[in-house]
């Protein structure tokens, strides 16, 4: 209360000091005013904070804080100079000081005073009014601001969210008023002269539902949106449905959103933007107001007043006289309508796919309902086989086959849903097929619109298969085992086509990856042939020929072209050989089952040779490298250890330049694959075999070439690392985990180092320091001689122990 | 009023439709067992390219270019910019004014000769995609006014090719084939204009 009427000097009047302030004065005081005020009202209560300023003015705090954002809100929508940013720093803090109180009301329970509710409505009126004249002004400008151009942008979403939070505050005042604007601007649309450019109005339209859309429904991506409770409980006066303000508010943008399906109005004013903005309102709208009705069903109705009858009705009236079938069968119209007429708009078609149409597919009770809707299978249809979407970018294909693949889990008779899939990826398969088989595909096959053809069908199987589910796994595998020949011959005939081949490797990885849990013995392997043969001819074009060099124009693509089809085989690698698919392989007794050893070594002989040095630089070229590596390592480590001198020497080179790779994630792996080497080679020779001792590798010594163990060669190298090099801290224990088995396969080497190092030190001081460290290193803990869980786990404190008594002095030589 | 393009596209398909036939909906047979997929392609239509006699593409009069919406034009896909064939390395969209309809950005770099290029085209327009080809040839031998004398598939000789004007490239194919390697050139070729664009060895891997 003191510090309270202390500062109220510096923010009071409002629109006098902010005056002050344009014309020059120091805008310090006025913040320091507004963090005063957000700081008391975390302290308080809602109400308390409102009564702190009546006993020195006549109004509540409330109201101050009202005026205060108001000439923030004007400040900063009138000034565009972007050095002055007084007006939003106060705008930001008062916001948040109304987040604050208002979110304690809520959760109070206690409902804000009658004036501190006119005051959030006079406060929403002029932001409101101030952001639809700022809206009209910049109607015709053209801007750069990334801002502009989306629908959602996150600071944007905060800023308005918080607008919608003040809004409910005084509901039943603030949505008529909303509704009141909109109709205006939808009188003056359709009464203007067809002469009139309506970009003003259209631009302050686009305004009002993105703040609508935020003041009647809460974000949330896949939960499961309530109703705000502000607005299921803020009308208690409400009888009859046709009275609420919410649903008057509705159905009039719901009904004005309707006439964009015709083709006269639509060309008129249903610019592109406004199309974005109408389809993100509505999928908002569709997933809060179209209630399951499980959950409306729950809500009690007690008598005919109070608010729990408005609660009631607000959760339940866009049901009432099939009112949600005729929006969800308007939606499935839009969506159509923005994919085929709109060409090019790929802001709105992606909105239509990735908002509206997932926000309908994604909730089982819509979903249900809309896949039985006519205008549901015209769009199924269309995509299947007609030529209208096809004209969509790539990307947006492959997201519309997914959407619609999802919507076969939501139709309940486990035939239909299968038929539905057939007919919808039947003819996508289908086409690339006979595509695939066409006689004179190799003197057609490089033109520019069968390359688009074939890509966009690969697209829409890559869509498919993400949307694979234990409902839908038996068919999508068929619509792949379908493909499996075409993609094949797609593979040799686009050999020199990288952007074909890529997205070839890219289905097969989101097919795997899909598919991989659900599998059965028969359906792996005939997966693995099929992966072998596509392996092999991958190999076959891209071994053997060494390039020598390209053209300059070609020089910096065809490396950034080569990254990324190495890394979908990567993935592609990683994939198969992940431990679903394997278990099957080494248990069944199919016949013709392809060893998993051959796959991988195919993998690994086409990997090694393509990744160079030069490519691992590449950070997520590398990142997938060595996952793969590291996975590799870790469950085959047999396999792996018994590759032709060449290629195990290429493995064994690429961890060596990996352990001093800048990120950490892969230096990790790096140290894992070391560490599952290392265990191996220590348990095979505990066993009596060989383990890695026939693989040796060269390194420059003092004599000359030096040929040593893959063990002492590596144990040289971590000690190196561990002692003279930048080590973080945070991979001790990994490096400890490879470190343990390289100490115990060469226990002799490791002495000898150690005695020299402890030789070339010449400080006494050190030198004994460092002795004690080592032998605490190797004995401290009752370190014994195994790679059991207690002992690695000990010898993890043992060496961060060591590294940190050594690092002070050690770093310095 | 939006354009509405023709649709750049036609479905491939085996057989030749009759104008105004319509492409029937191709549905495939659920197989009850998985069907048996031989990857040796003994299919009988395979049988007939042996009858068919097909004109090597510079003769065919096949379409250099293709029209493509520009809107599905991507980054390192190809477009023609001032009837010259480009690889397109930016795409950027903006729009014509806050409720004007989308348009594309193209920055391109010219596959021939490395000029960059730019474009400014209504996305929901077509553009022309330049139909981009790549053959491997094996190098038989250099003449003294610097021409390539490149092996084809069919057994014949191309003598039409110049060395490129790359110097890394050229010195490659020089030195190489001074010391008697077997050399692969690529040639890219767009729009009735050809180049050598990469040199490969057979060998090594």
């Amino acid at each position: 209360m003191h510090i309270l009427s202390a500062v109220i000097l510096w923010i009071e009047p409002p629109n006098v000091i902010a005056e002050s302030i344009r014309n020059g004065g120091s805008e310090s005081e006025f913040i320091d005013g507004c963090h005063v005020l957000l700081s008391v009202a975390s302290l308080t209560s809602s109400s308390l904070f409102d009564n702190l300023l009546k006993s020195i003015r006549q109004y509540g705090t409330i109201n101050l804080l009202s005026a205060l954002t108001s000439e923030a809100v004007k400040s900063v929508l009138d000034n565009q100079n972007e050095e002055e940013t007084w007006g939003s720093d106060a705008l930001d803090i008062l916001l948040e000081t109304w987040n604050v109180i208002l979110g304690e009301a809520c959760a109070d329970k206690s409902p804000m005073s009658a004036d501190g509710a006119l005051a959030a409505s006079n406060l929403f009126k002029i932001i409101v009014e101030s952001h639809l004249k700022a809206a009209a002004d910049s109607a015709f400008e053209d801007s750069d601001d990334a801002e502009y151009f989306h629908v959602s942008v996150s600071k944007r979403d905060e800023q308005l969210a918080l607008y919608a939070l003040i809004a409910r505050a005084a509901a039943d005042t603030t949505i008529p008023f909303l509704e009141q604007l909109f109709s205006e601007r939808f009188a003056r649309l359709s009464q203007r002269d067809v002469e009139n450019d309506p970009t003003r109005t259209l631009e302050e339209l686009y305004w009002l539902l993105l703040i609508t859309s935020h003041v009647l429904t809460d974000s949330g991506e896949g939960e499961t949106l309530l109703i705000p409770e502000a607005l299921q409980a803020g009308f208690t006066n409400v009888v009859e449905v046709a009275q609420h303000p919410v649903v008057t508010l509705s159905w009039s943008i719901i009904n004005f959103s309707r006439q964009c399906l015709d083709p006269g109005i639509r060309g008129r004013y249903f610019s592109p933007r406004l199309m974005e903005a109408v389809i993100w309102f509505l999928a908002r709208w569709v997933a809060t107001y179209l209630v399951p009705l499980d959950v409306s069903r729950e809500i009690d109705s007690v008598g005919r007043h109070g608010s729990q009858h408005s609660r009631k009705l607000l959760n339940s009236f866009a049901w009432d006289n099939n009112q949600g079938e005729l929006v969800l069968d308007f939606v499935v119209l839009m969506s159509m309508v923005a994919l085929t007429t709109y060409q090019g708009e790929i802001e709105l078609q992606t909105l239509t796919c990735q908002k509206l149409l997932a926000s309908v597919v994604r909730r089982k009770h819509t979903c249900a309902y809309v896949v039985q809707l006519d205008s549901w299978r015209d769009l199924t249809r269309a995509f299947a086989s007609g030529r209208s979407l096809f004209s969509l970018s790539g990307r947006l294909q492959r997201s519309l086959a997914e959407t619609l693949a999802c919507a076969a889990s939501c139709i309940k008779d486990p035939e239909a849903s299968v038929q539905y899939l057939r007919d919808l990826m039947g003819p996508v398969a289908g086409c690339l097929v006979e595509n695939a088989s066409r006689s004179d595909l190799k003197s057609v096959a490089h033109q520019p619109d069968v390359i688009y053809m074939v890509c966009c069908l690969l697209e829409r199987l890559r869509g498919a298969a993400r949307a694979t589910q234990p409902r839908t796994q038996k068919v999508l595998f068929e619509m792949g085992h379908t493909v499996m020949n075409s993609l094949l011959t797609l593979l040799e005939v686009y050999k020199n086509q990288s952007e074909v081949i890529y997205m070839i490797l890219k289905f097969v990885v989101d097919f795997i990856d899909g598919q991989a849990v659900f599998l059965d013995g028969k359906e792996t392997s005939v997966l693995m042939s099929f992966c072998l043969r596509l392996l092999q001819i991958y190999s076959s074009h891209n071994i053997g020929k060494v390039m020598l060099s390209l053209s300059s124009t070609l020089r910096s693509e065809s490396q950034s072209e080569k990254y990324k089809d190495l890394r979908a085989l990567l993935r592609l690698l990683t994939n198969i050989c992940s431990k679903d698919l394997v278990g099957f392989l080494s248990d069944s007794n199919i016949e013709g089952s392809p060893d998993i050893a051959e796959v991988i070594y195919v993998g690994l002989d086409i990997v090694t040779p393509l990744i160079s040095l030069d490519l691992l630089k590449y950070p997520k070229l590398s990142r997938d490298y060595f996952v793969l590596m590291s996975h590799l390592l870790e469950v085959y480590p047999e396999k792996v250890a018994h590759l032709n001198r060449d290629a195990f020497g290429r493995i064994t080179g690429s961890l060596e330049f990996g352990l001093r790779n800048q990120d950490g994630d892969v230096v990790e792996r790096c140290l894992t694959a070391v560490n599952a080497l290392a265990s191996y080679h220590f348990k095979e020779r505990l066993g009596g075999r060989g383990g890695l001792g026939s693989q040796v590798m060269e390194s420059e010594g003092s004599n000359g070439k030096l040929q040593e163990s893959i063990s002492s060669h590596f144990l040289r190298l971590l000690l190196q690392l561990l002692l003279f090099e930048d080590f973080r801290m945070e991979l001790a224990g990994s490096a400890a985990d490879a470190l343990l088995p390289l100490l115990f396969c060469e226990q002799e080497l490791y002495q000898r180092l150690v005695h020299e190092l402890l030789e070339k030190e010449q400080n006494p001081t050190v030198k004994s320091r460092l002795a004690l460290a080592f032998h605490n290193l190797t004995s401290s803990n009752n370190l014994s001689s195994t790679l059991d869980r207690p002992n690695r786990q000990k010898f993890r404190k043992n060496l961060r122990v060591f590294l940190g008594e050594v690092s002070g002095f050690m770093q310095i030589k | 009023p939006s354009i509405r393009p023709s649709l750049p596209l036609r479905l491939v398909s085996t057989t030749p439709l009759a104008p105004g036939e319509q492409r029937p909906l191709a549905s495939p047979d659920p197989p009850e067992n998985p069907v048996d997929f031989e990857f040796s392609g003994g299919s009988s239509e395979m049988s007939d390219t042996d009858e068919h006699h097909f004109e090597s593409k510079a003769d065919s009069g096949a379409s250099k270019t293709y029209p493509q919406q520009a809107g599905a034009i991507r980054k390192g896909g190809h477009i023609v910019i001032k009837a010259r064939p480009c690889k397109v390395v930016e795409v950027s969209t903006s729009k014509t004014g806050k409720h004007g309809h989308a348009k594309c950005h193209f920055v391109a770099i010219d596959i021939f000769n490395g000029k960059k290029l730019e474009d400014i085209v209504p996305s929901s327009h077509n553009c022309d995609v330049p139909h981009v080809d790549r053959q491997d040839y094996q190098l038989i031998d250099i003449t003294d006014d610097g021409y390539v004398s490149l092996l084809t598939e069919s057994g014949n000789t191309k003598d039409d090719l110049k060395l490129p004007t790359d110097d890394v490239l050229l010195g490659q194919i020089k030195t190489g084939f001074a010391d008697g390697k077997d050399l692969i050139l690529s040639v890219m070729s767009a729009m009735g204009e050809e180049q050598i664009c990469a040199v490969k060895e057979i060998g090594g891997g």
